[in-house]
């Protein structure tokens, strides 16, 4: 028996052994020479098998695996697109975006401004009740509108509408006026942001406990419980507005048929977990899916995998007001040095797309341009121009999920190719929100240098892409102006952007800041994220919006 | 006559006998231990360990961050024995690059806190009273919690880093040295040979470290084999948890972590840094209990 163990153990160690023995001295290196990374977006994999659906669906319990637990249900609280998916599918706004994210009328039916983008006149639908009885009218829209503009609440989304609404009336019971601070042109795509769906005025005087962990709302589903950390319960509500083609004036929003008796919300933190889940059954749809098991589903029969190109632009930010950075050419160097095409199917395991302009195509006014190509003897000379022909050193901040620790270690592969020294500074989020975001002070004092970063509008406009990110006043505390960008003539677009409501000028204003700031490059634009998700291929219509957001509008089962 | 002839003839054999298999401590030990097959085997992997870390970097075919973004996530091919991560590096030369770092994580930690262990030990053991009473309650609480825990409790004071680990498993590993070597202690002080040296007027230094100390050898030598074992999975586990070396350092438990995005595309890269902590960390086992064995008087042949 002894001899028996000693003999396995001794197999097993010469195997070990074996494989270190021959090992020659090789000394062929491979270029890095990366493979085309073309990538289609709109693509479903795995033709979808449901037929004839009826109205089975509504009576199905659905289970749906997300990343992380919903952080609140007060849409007026809520940064995370997450939550803001869930809150949409509970409340509907005044506006809200189809799939391509185009703005239409929800609960609002039109409205009319003035030409200085001060004064908005909106009409409501009619017929309409929250799913506690409280009919949706103008003293409903009002309340809402009064909660935006208290800043006593202190709420997160707070400051997103507070500083520009003025006064507001009802003119009769359908039909409110809103009176703004200053022009703000894009007023109405704010309206459509998840921060301002319409909840029942009850809930709004009940108070905060109530809007964060009771929301009510005139939307498709009726909340039925969050345990937190465990689950969160969605019941469909039969008598939904959006189903009903009169009350929605011509087309109904969702097919009589779609939605589904309840949905239970289930956060798996671990990605193969939630592909797992997936795979057994355990749950019906689940998103994102960790790039990583995108082959492995697309070859599952009983899944379906989707993937589509959202908003979420990904960034290299780099503070312009220290050095080196300070100075375009070396920006442009570093543009240079980085290979898109490697980062999208290196890190982004090919989900992604190349991106650019500042904002994704999906976004309203965007304006592309051509990415600068891999060339890193044209960076080294940029470099040697801009007086560091050596090379540099500098520090990356970043919070170390697996996803950034990824990117930053691809970054610091691209950096030595030309000489740069990028040292990884990766920080539990909490601390880089302190250090980066909560930093006070001028940008040449601050401790970032460079940063790693992604954005989506969820307004679905070219303002809330830029602004916040490049504004003189968006540097931190404030907002995400991270680049510590200052710059007079962007300054001037985007004000011109923001106070007109005349399609005609902001759309030739924001063309004019997207080529400005891609030639001035105040950040590296790396890629368009796609978004992906899949069911078991028994469900049809779950889609996801540009901004990342679920969309179970027309979501139905088969069988 | 005859009878005392033969008698002497007897002694006489005997004795020549004696001189031909001398059974000194050490070549009591030797054999036994070549007894102990399993051991054997394991002492011959750890050799190989030893000199992969000091010669590993001269045998390994590509630089350890050299990236090939055209080559990522492949399998074990004839170009890249054990495959390629998600940037195109080489594992096989990762791995092997990466024995140097658990090896002198795990060899520098249990030194560190054998040493301590052994000091305090000794300190409480032999003078006995208060001094023993703290080191031995302090040990009990750090005996409280499991290893990992402890470790993880002191990362997070001190900060992620492969020297903070370093220092984590040393703190673990100190009370069983401690423990240990204070028992020891306790049954020598009172022999005979030390009370005769005490009555000699020995020193205290000179009766803790010439006198108890040897005795105590044997058992630290035990205890210092099966520690490493287990300081180098745990520096692993701390590594894998995200709270010991970073990126892009070529640490197993950091390369077996990573490996765990890719665990249903691409196993090797999970695969391969994990049986090199699974075949190390064995082996280690292996060996203290073959020198246990040998080493254990009570155990004979």
């Amino acid at each position: 028996m002894k001899k028996r163990t000693a003999t396995i153990t001794a197999a097993t160690l010469l195997l070990m052994l074996v494989m270190l023995a021959s090992c020659g001295k090789s000394s062929e290196t491979t270029a890095s020479s990366p493979a085309e990374g073309t990538v289609t977006a709109n693509t479903t994999t795995a033709a979808s098998t449901a037929t004839d659906a009826g109205s089975i669906s509504q009576q199905k319990d659905i289970i749906a695996g997300i990343t992380v637990d919903f952080t609140t249900m007060d849409p007026l609280d809520t940064s995370d697109t997450l939550s803001g998916g869930i809150q949409r599918m509970i409340m509907d706004g005044l506006f809200g975006f189809d799939d391509e994210m185009n703005i239409f009328p929800m609960l609002a039916s039109g409205y009319t401004a003035n030409d200085e983008a001060t004064e908005f006149t909106i009409t409501l639908r009619t017929g309409i009740s929250f799913t506690d009885g409280t009919p949706w009218n103008a003293d409903a829209a009002l309340a809402n509108v009064a909660r935006w503009a208290d800043k006593t609440l202190g709420l997160k989304r707070t400051t997103f509408l507070s500083g520009v609404l003025k006064s507001w009336e009802k003119i009769d019971d359908y039909t409110i006026k809103i009176n703004l601070v200053e022009p703000f042109g894009a007023f109405i795509s704010n309206l459509a942001h998840p921060a301002c769906v319409i909840m029942s005025p009850k809930q709004i005087e009940a108070g905060l406990e109530a809007t964060a962990y009771a929301p009510v709302g005139t939307g498709q589903y009726t909340f039925v419980e969050w345990v937190q950390g465990d689950h969160l319960t969605l019941k469909l509500n039969e008598d939904w507005w959006g189903y009903d083609s009169e009350l929605s004036g011509g087309t109904a929003l969702a097919d009589k048929d779609a939605g589904f008796k309840t949905i239970t919300f289930k956060p798996v933190s671990e990605g193969s977990t939630r592909v797992a889940m997936l795979m057994s059954g355990d749950a019906h749809i689940i998103w994102p899916v960790p790039a990583e098991s995108m082959s492995v589903l697309e070859n599952d029969s009983s899944v379906t995998v989707s993937k589509d190109e959202g908003i979420v632009v990904r960034y290299f930010m780099m503070n312009t007001q220290k050095k080196p950075f300070d100075d375009v050419r070396v920006r442009q160097a570093i543009n240079y040095a980085i290979d898109k095409n490697a980062y999208i199917k290196v890190v982004k395991n090919g989900l992604g797309s190349i991106a650019t302009s500042i904002i994704g195509p999906a976004v309203q006014y965007y304006k592309g341009n051509d990415p600068a190509p891999y060339d890193p003897e044209k960076a080294k000379q940029l470099l040697a121009e801009a007086g560091y022909p050596n090379g540099f050193s500098t520090t990356l901040i970043y919070s170390n999920t697996s996803a950034n620790q990824k990117q930053a270690e691809f970054f610091k592969q691209q950096f030595a190719t030309v000489g740069i020294d990028l040292k990884l500074n990766g920080m539990e989020s909490a601390l880089v929100n302190e250090k980066v975001q909560g930093a006070t002070g001028p940008g040449s004092q601050v401790a970032v240098e460079t940063y790693l970063s992604g954005w989506s509008p969820s307004t679905g406009d070219a303002d809330w892409g830029i602004r916040p990110l490049l504004a003189i006043e968006s540097e931190p505390p404030m907002s995400y102006n991270i680049s510590y960008y200052e710059n007079p003539e962007l300054e001037g677009y985007i004000q011109t952007g923001l106070k007109s409501a005349d399609d005609a000028v902001r759309r030739d204003a924001y063309a004019k800041a997207q080529d400005l700031i891609w030639k001035e490059l105040p950040m590296l634009f790396l890629a368009n994220d796609f978004n992906t998700w899949a069911t078991s291929n028994k469900i049809t219509g779950v889609k996801i919006y540009p901004d990342g957001a679920i969309n179970m509008k027309n979501a139905k089962m088969a069988k | 006559m005859p009878i005392v002839q033969t008698a002497a003839d007897t002694a006489c054999e005997a004795v020549r006998k004696e001189k031909a298999s001398i059974r000194t401590p050490m070549a009591d030990m030797v054999r036994k231990f070549r007894k102990q097959r399993n051991s054997v085997v394991a002492l011959a992997f750890i050799i190989i360990l030893v000199m992969i870390a000091f010669f590993g970097d001269f045998l390994i075919p590509y630089q350890i961050n050299e990236y090939d973004y055209s080559a990522t996530l492949e399998g074990p091919s004839g170009a890249h024995w054990f495959g390629t991560d998600e940037f195109g590096r080489d594992l096989f030369s990762r791995i092997i690059s990466g024995t140097k770092i658990s090896l002198a994580v795990g060899l520098s930690a249990v030194t560190v806190g054998a040493l301590c262990g052994t000091i305090l030990g000794l300190l409480g053991g032999y003078y006995r009273g208060f001094i023993d009473a703290i080191i031995m309650r302090v040990a009990d609480t750090l005996f409280a919690f499991p290893g990992i825990i402890l470790a993880i409790a002191i990362v997070a004071i001190l900060g992620s880093g492969l020297s903070n680990v370093v220092i984590a498993v040393a703190v673990f590993s100190t009370p069983t040295f401690a423990r240990l070597v204070r028992g020891k202690t306790l049954s020598l002080r009172t022999s005979v040979f030390v009370q005769a040296a005490k009555n000699l007027g020995a020193s205290d230094a000179r009766i803790i470290f010439r006198h108890i100390l040897p005795g105590a050898v044997p058992d630290i030598i035990v205890q210092y084999t099966m520690s490493i074992g287990s300081s180098i999975l745990t520096a692993s586990s701390l590594s894998f948890l995200g709270m010991g070396a970073q990126p892009p350092t070529p640490e197993w438990g950091l390369m077996l972590a990573n490996g765990r995005n890719y665990i249903l595309t691409a196993p090797h890269i999970m695969l391969f840094p994990g049986l090199a902590i699974l075949f190390t960390v064995l082996s280690f086992n292996i060996f203290g209990d073959g020198l246990r064995d040998a080493l254990d008087p009570k155990l004979t042949d």
